[in-house]
């Protein structure tokens, strides 16, 4: 290590690589904060409109068979 | 690449004893009562539809334009949306169909935006395999996301499109049975 101004000046580049690092890690933790809550946000939307989708489809008269829906089938007339 | 975006839907959640009907009846052989029970609160709630809109039209809104800050991005890609709905019919969709359709356009926004991500940092020289990993991640999960909702529309069509498949049998020995779906044009646009 040197001395004086040299010192000096190699205390101040290392006092900023140490902020960029700090503010880097600050920025991408935001980043990833907003990003997940979009998706979430979206996905959210998603349960939203297949809860419709279900709604739907049960008072029209389907049914869930084994994963895939099947139409119920109206009963015979005695 | 502007990353600032905020998206408010908490008010605008399916009810949860909507939810809870829902299961009740989501069963290979629901109770009659269970079906009436989730006719009725459907027909109670004239504004779940537009709450979904509601939630659908804020998403897609702020994906494109917080996402993008050039207005001629902005516009390319509202025009790109545009081409997509009248690719999928969408003026002359029920209204379940139009929800899917905007679920399909907001999925691709997404999946877009993502790409474009991740060629930004895959194009910077210093980036940590960790960051670019993770972007990797949620690319993939946007991919899943963009799939399952063409499915569901799809799904949806296939299903409330009054037609039903014309099978045709050709039953003699040795011979093989030939199944031909019907015209898939729908007819009932008043879901």
């Amino acid at each position: 290590m040197g001395t004086g101004e040299y010192a000096l000046l190699l205390s101040e580049i290392d006092k900023e690589e140490t902020q960029e690092r700090e503010y880097n890690r600050a920025h991408w933790k935001k980043q990833k904060a907003e990003m997940e809550k979009i998706d979430r946000d979206i996905d959210q939307l998603g349960k939203s409109i297949n809860a419709c989708v279900r709604a739907v489809l049960l008072t029209y008269g389907y049914h869930p068979h084994k994963g895939q829906w099947r139409k119920r089938r109206k009963p015979r007339d005695a | 690449m502007p990353n600032e975006i905020t998206i408010t839907l908490d008010a605008t959640k399916i009810p949860p004893e909507l939810i809870v009907l829902i299961d009740n009846a989501y069963q290979e052989k629901p109770a009659r009562k269970d079906l009436l029970d989730l006719r009725t609160k459907l027909e109670e709630l004239p504004t779940l539809w537009r709450a979904v809109f509601d939630m659908t039209a804020v998403i897609k809104s702020n994906l494109v334009n917080k996402t993008i800050s050039l207005p001629a991005a902005q516009m390319a890609v509202e025009k790109n949306i545009t081409v997509l709905m009248q690719g999928m019919n969408y003026e002359d969709s029920s209204v379940l169909e139009k929800m899917l359709i905007d679920n399909v356009i907001i999925t691709w926004l997404r999946l877009q935006w993502m790409e474009y991500q991740l060629l930004g940092f895959m194009e910077q020289q210093e980036v940590r395999m960790s960051v670019i990993e993770y972007w990797e991640k949620r690319l993939s999960v946007a991919q899943s996301r963009h799939l399952r909702a063409c499915e569901t529309l799809a799904r949806v069509r296939k299903l409330l499109s009054a037609r039903p498949a014309l099978q045709v049998n050709i039953a003699a020995e040795g011979g093989q049975q030939v199944n031909v779906a019907g015209d898939v044009v729908k007819n009932n646009k008043t879901i």
